[in-house]
């Protein structure tokens, strides 16, 4: 098929915005999948997770035939994008392997901030953007405001906005239409060198990495021998062939086209989004443009609640990262916890996701530290290192710094009281108010990234009841006044529990936190001394008494197993918590520390 | 070995706030079912071997009528061969007492009545939802003196919400001064799907540890006036005058046999515990149809044989003899469990007495132990 038949398109949209039900419409209406296949709805998200929580984790690509109402064949490859803040990148990639995007918004909700954030990310990558409004159909739905929303918010056109319900299957037709029309053809050349442009990929077990493209210039079939330009690995084309949405391999990918190869690659690690395939033969000058190196962002501690469980932890955690080259671990022991690994994620969400699998999928329980920022250390002798855990700041040094990040978040008038209020308390510093249509409001503040890391978007929700949407961007790293507080219990720094604060936080943050653990730890058969501490000084104590009464006064005539029950029901309990020196810990109290304000 | 017969009366007068066991509100036409139903119940356990003790508990067996209770009893005894010595025990409720209903039950072979007092407190007493007041229990007790019975239990509960250490004292003092032969005290336990579960549910705080202080106060004053006053303390909530100690609960305690029957009845027989189903209408349906009221069955050996002989045996203030606890079970407690023994004597939980032959030797918990058996068990499951 030649280029001019061809269309690349995204979707771009707010959680719940019904991106994946326009998807599954698209889908059923080009005849890519008959209404029963339907059945398991929103068949791009494919991960239980995913669908569990109505998010896209990994991109996928679908290639479609439609015959358009100007009688011609089209191949539309829809590219779906992750659909949260800690994949911009990701979705950054899926977007420049587009000409196009739909922009979907929710008819009663209009603009969220994540609608924006794509959408500059859309634009940035000179996509012909189609505004879509969606769930007309709902009886809230104000398509016409949301219209003047998307105009003043975003600055786009929207004299020929596309009114759909994805529910009720109107409007896909003339979607679809649109896109055909507006969507311009891809422009490469298949006797050019190829470039051909990672946006996606995953391991499985048989064929090693399924590495999704597309394809600038150039031509790309079985036996090509390939350069990946980031990671300078070569290999041999195995397969090429497109998702319809089932796997089906085809002679040769070419120019403008998206599809997936896979080349006996063991390790997704080799290839990274953003990076540039070419022909080892004939090799192009230079890659696609807009490739990162994209690292972690947050850190936390993994660790088996019960030890023999170390070697299980890590195999699932090498599991894991076949799949996903974007979480780093290494091991780390920590004179609390025992064995364990340092574990880097883009985001909490990414980090919440890669706990649930390993718990989920690997039956594992796991204790999890309090999710850090890396900082970055100045130390008295000029030497910068940067740590991404408090146990590995040094004893002397000159300054530290912290990444920040600049927030946007929108939100209705009526709420932006609170919402203000929270981004101060979290040291944010005001950029900039808008107000977009009559009672909405833009607002983006400058704050340090560990000050959202852990509520602020339940805090963001729930004081806005719900309305309030966020996106975030990193701004780089800035120095601030931060210190170690320390948490001993019976007199032991437990490491596992260290935070760093900002210095005039500290004192009640050390005595939250103190109270926070008193709650948290049960009685035991001796007292628990709970201290806080900075430096040598003693900033906070609490004492759990020790236990005295645990007994079943009751006979219950001779129904033994339920005192059986009853004493296993207690075992396991303990079983669930970590054993410091002789101080049982449960597991939330290493996530306590975050829980206070 | 000595075999144990427990029969269930699921029938009360009315509900006791606390009370989750199995039991409805009387009502006469269903009891005369249940009690036929029982009857074939009875009638089908294996009668080779005779009674050690029986235990007609429930609910309030006297809540039945006379005529019933009598119908029930012999056919029992009818059925049964009872050792010589042996310990026929029934459950009373004060409100549920008359002079005949007493002879009757004396004159057919009961031997020991353990009347459910509760508190001597009139306050106490409605707030736990029983029917009868403080001189009630007195006269329960003169009444069953009067009918032969010289084997009388009281049981009492303690810690109830706002309860005062004096006002225990005085439960305590009144209920010695009717000269029992035994006194179970039982700390009161919220159970879910219990009406006081419901009120601690409904804005009352959770105990605090002060409420705490106080039951274990209760408790420390409990043993030291029982056995100030004559008893043995010899289970962590169940007191007894020498030779006077329940016979069918050591039972339990020391894993020896018995049948339960009727409703929600549990049994230990063959290293095999089974109970009945809880549900009235489908048990008396299995009865009528021949059909096994059995629930649920359970083989117990291995581990969880050595598991419940400790945690029941521990309950028992003599502890476990190492030596009859090796010919049983062919195992070496001491050995078998050294680093859990070693850590709860470390922590002052149990004591290791007479180690000087192993024949004297028992592993018994301290006074510490008592109150935090739950922790002690634990290790052993």
């Amino acid at each position: 098929m030649s280029e001019s038949n061809i269309r690349n398109f995204s979707i771009i949209a707010h959680i719940d915005h019904g991106k994946s039900t326009i998807a599954d419409r698209i889908l059923e209406l080009t005849g890519a999948l008959s209404q029963r296949e339907m059945t398991t709805k929103q068949v791009l998200d494919s991960m239980d997770l995913e669908q569990e929580r109505g998010i896209t984790i990994k991109a996928h690509a679908v290639s479609l035939r439609y015959t358009a109402s100007d009688g011609k064949e089209y191949k539309l490859n829809l590219i779906d994008t992750p659909g949260h803040v800690d994949f911009s990148y990701e979705v950054s990639r899926s977007l420049a392997s587009c000409e196009g995007a739909l922009l979907v918004v929710d008819a009663s909700q209009g603009v969220e901030a994540q609608t924006l954030a794509n959408t500059y990310l859309a634009v940035e990558n000179n996509l012909e953007i189609i505004p879509v409004i969606n769930k007309i159909d709902l009886p809230g739905a104000e398509p016409d405001r949301v219209k003047t929303d998307i105009e003043e918010s975003i600055g786009i056109d929207c004299s020929e906005v596309i009114f759909t319900s994805a529910k009720e299957g109107t409007g896909i037709r003339e979607l679809l239409e649109a896109v055909v029309r507006r969507v311009p053809p891809p422009r490469g050349d298949d006797k050019k060198p190829l470039k051909a442009l990672i946006f996606d990929s995953w391991f499985d077990n048989y064929e090693g990495v399924i590495v999704l493209v597309r394809l600038f210039d150039g031509e790309i079939k079985k036996g090509t021998k390939i350069l990946l330009m980031a990671t300078e690995k070569t290999y041999e084309v195995q397969e090429v062939g497109v998702f319809t949405p089932g796997r089906k391999p085809v002679e040769s990918l070419k120019a403008g086209e998206a599809g997936y190869i896979t080349a006996s690659i063991r390790n997704v690690s080799y290839t990274k989004v953003g990076d540039t395939i070419t022909d080892t033969e004939n090799p192009a000058h230079e890659p696609c443009p807009g490739y990162k190196d994209i690292k972690p962002m947050v850190f936390s501690g993994l660790y088996p609640t019960e030890t023999n469980q170390y070697e299980d932890l890590k195999d699932a955690l090498e599991k894991l990262r076949l799949n996903d080259s974007s979480f780093s671990y290494e091991p780390e022991t920590s004179t609390a916890l025992g064995f364990g690994f340092r574990c880097g994620f883009l985001g909490l969400l990414h980090m919440d996701i890669i706990k649930e699998r390993l718990e989920r999928e690997f039956g594992l329980t796991l204790v999890t530290t309090a999710p850090t920022v890396v900082y970055r250390i100045i130390k008295t002798n000029g030497d910068i290192v940067f740590i991404d855990s408090p146990a590995k700041l040094p004893e002397k040094y000159e300054s530290i710094e912290e990444p920040f990040v600049n927030i946007t978040v929108f939100v209705p008038s009526k709420y932006v009281g609170p919402i203000l209020e929270l981004c101060q308390e979290r040291r944010g510093v005001q950029k900039d108010f808008t107000y977009i249509g009559k009672d909405r409001i833009m607002v983006t503040y400058e704050l340090p990234l560990n000050e959202i890391l852990w509520d602020f978007y339940d805090k963001l929700k729930s004081s806005s009841s719900g309305y309030a949407s966020m996106d975030y961007e990193f701004l780089g790293y800035r120095e601030s006044k931060l210190i170690k507080l320390d948490i001993l219990l019976n007199g032991e720094p437990v490491d596992a529990l260290s935070l760093i604060v900002h210095k005039d936080r500290a004192y009640y943050k050390g005595k939250q936190v103190a109270e926070k653990l008193r709650q948290i730890i049960p009685r035991q058969l001796f007292e628990v001394i709970i201290q806080a501490s900075i430096g040598s000084k003693v900033i906070a104590r609490e004492t759990v008494r020790a236990l005295r009464k645990n007994v079943l006064a009751k006979c219950y005539g001779g129904d033994v197993s339920r005192k059986r029950k009853l004493l296993e029901r207690q075992k396991e309990g303990k079983r669930r918590m970590k054993q410091v020196g002789r101080v049982e810990i449960p597991q939330e109290a290493f996530l306590a520390v975050l829980k206070v304000k | 070995m000595a075999l144990s017969l427990y029969v269930h009366i699921p029938f009360c007068i009315k509900r006791c706030i606390y009370c989750d066991f199995v039991s409805g509100i009387y009502d006469p036409e269903k009891a005369l079912a249940y009690i036929e139903a029982l009857k074939k119940e009875i009638l089908e356990i294996p009668n080779g071997t005779p009674l050690a003790t029986l235990y007609i508990g429930g609910g309030t067996p006297t809540a039945l009528p006379v005529n019933a209770l009598s119908d029930l009893i012999n056919c029992i005894s009818g059925h049964f061969d009872f050792i010589e010595n042996h310990e026929a025990t029934i459950e009373a409720n004060p409100g549920t007492l008359d002079k005949e209903k007493l002879r009757v039950i004396r004159s057919s072979g009961i031997n020991r009545i353990s009347i459910g007092a509760q508190s001597f407190n009139d306050d106490e007493l409605s707030f736990l939802g029983r029917i009868h007041n403080h001189e009630e229990i007195e006269q329960a007790v003169h009444l069953s003196r009067d009918a032969g019975f010289e084997n009388i239990g009281i049981d009492l509960i303690y810690g109830l919400p706002g309860q005062s250490i004096n006002s225990w004292r005085k439960t305590l003092e009144r209920a010695v001064s009717l000269k029992p032969k035994h006194i179970s005290a039982y700390e009161l336990t919220v159970e879910k799907g219990t009406l006081l579960y419901k009120f601690f549910q409904g804005g009352v705080e959770k105990p605090e540890p002060s409420d705490e202080d106080k039951i274990i106060e209760m408790y420390n004053h409990t043993v030291d006036y029982l056995i100030f006053n004559g008893f043995i303390h010899y289970e962590i909530s169940n007191f007894g005058m020498p030779d006077y100690f329940s016979r069918h609960n050591l039972n339990y305690w020391n894993r020896g046999e018995y049948y339960g029957a009727g409703l929600g009845a549990h049994s230990f027989i063959n290293e095999k515990r089974f109970y009945n189903t809880d549900n009235l209408d489908e048990y008396l349906r299995l009865i009528s149809e021949n059909k096994s009221t059995v629930k649920e069955s359970q083989d117990i050996t291995g581990d969880r044989a050595l598991s419940e002989a400790i945690f029941l045996g521990l309950r028992k203030t003599e502890g476990l003899n190492v030596e009859s606890f090796s010919r049983r079970y062919n195992k070496n407690i001491l050995s078998l469990f050294h680093k859990e023994i070693r850590d709860l004597q470390e922590a002052g939980l149990i004591e290791i007495r007479g180690a000087g032959c192993s024949y004297e030797t028992n592993v018994r918990l301290t006074k510490k132990g008592l109150l935090l058996s739950n922790e002690v068990f634990e290790k052993f499951i």
